[in-house]
């Protein structure tokens, strides 16, 4: 008697969910810049609510790449990043005032389902590299 | 907790770190606010700002997301003063977020300056 079977190989699971890690990470990064390009933010002086673009440094200066296999990390390298992102109490002497956070990062992880998407992604990297097994 | 009972407690707990607000009349107290101060007003040492608007973030737990509501605390140190003894001494004190450094910055007119959350129900 010769019997029917199939060998399958979790390896090739794992590597498929491996592939949808950056995948899912560029989706943040996009998730990201549109925080930061759209008319969300409430702004106490002038147009409110606005962008938080300004000259386009802060968006430009976006980098997003993997440190590990494991770890991805996401970086807006301009000096003033920080101080938009937590806020700040902005010039010297008389007349200062206070630069509420535009928090795009925590925003965009509190409406953006990542895992969700994480796990979308790898699902159809599974199923391509099982061949729909 | 309101932000202006966080500034009367912070002004006891951090009296000896704090820096001076001064008024042209001679009138001085510790430096500590919500919102910043008046135009009139000048500042030495370190300064302690509390935002005036509180600020809520989303917890998730095991089956649902909590929103908690916080704080924010802003450390301005003038003159060379130092902030991180106070930074550290509120974070024993209270639950907060892990303290920000802002650098300082030209284009935006700001001196370095920290900012952290105190959660307050």
């Amino acid at each position: 008697m010769t019997d029917v079977s199939v060998q399958f190989n979790v390896a090739q699971l794992v590597q498929g969910a491996e592939m949808a890690w950056p995948s899912a990470n560029r989706l943040l990064g996009v998730e990201f810049a549109k925080r930061i390009t759209s008319n969300i933010w409430d702004w106490p002086r002038g147009e409110s609510p606005r962008d938080i673009v300004d000259t386009g440094q802060l968006r430009d200066s976006y980098d997003g790449r993997a440190e590990s296999p494991t770890v991805w990390r996401h970086t807006w390298a301009t000096r003033y990043a920080m101080a938009v992102h937590e806020g700040a109490v902005i010039g010297e002497g008389g007349g200062r005032w206070t630069m509420p956070a535009r928090p795009w990062t925590r925003r965009t992880l509190d409406e953006f389902d990542f895992a969700g998407a994480f796990a979308k992604i790898a699902a159809e990297m599974m199923r391509r590299q099982t061949r729909g097994l | 907790m309101t932000a202006r009972e966080l500034a009367n407690e912070l002004e006891t707990f951090l009296a000896d770190q704090l820096g001076e607000y001064s008024w042209s009349g001679g009138f001085k107290r510790p430096a500590v606010n919500v919102g910043t101060p008046a135009a009139d007003v000048s500042v030495s040492g370190l300064e302690v700002i509390i935002d005036v608007d509180p600020e809520y973030a989303n917890v998730p737990l095991n089956a649902h997301t909590a929103i908690i509501r916080e704080l924010p605390v802003r450390f301005i140190p003038h003159d060379g003063a130092e902030a991180m003894v106070a930074i550290e001494r509120v974070m024993a004190r209270w639950l907060t977020s892990s303290p920000s450094t802002i650098p300082a910055d030209e284009r935006l007119g700001i001196g370095k300056q920290y900012v952290l959350r105190v959660r307050s129900s």
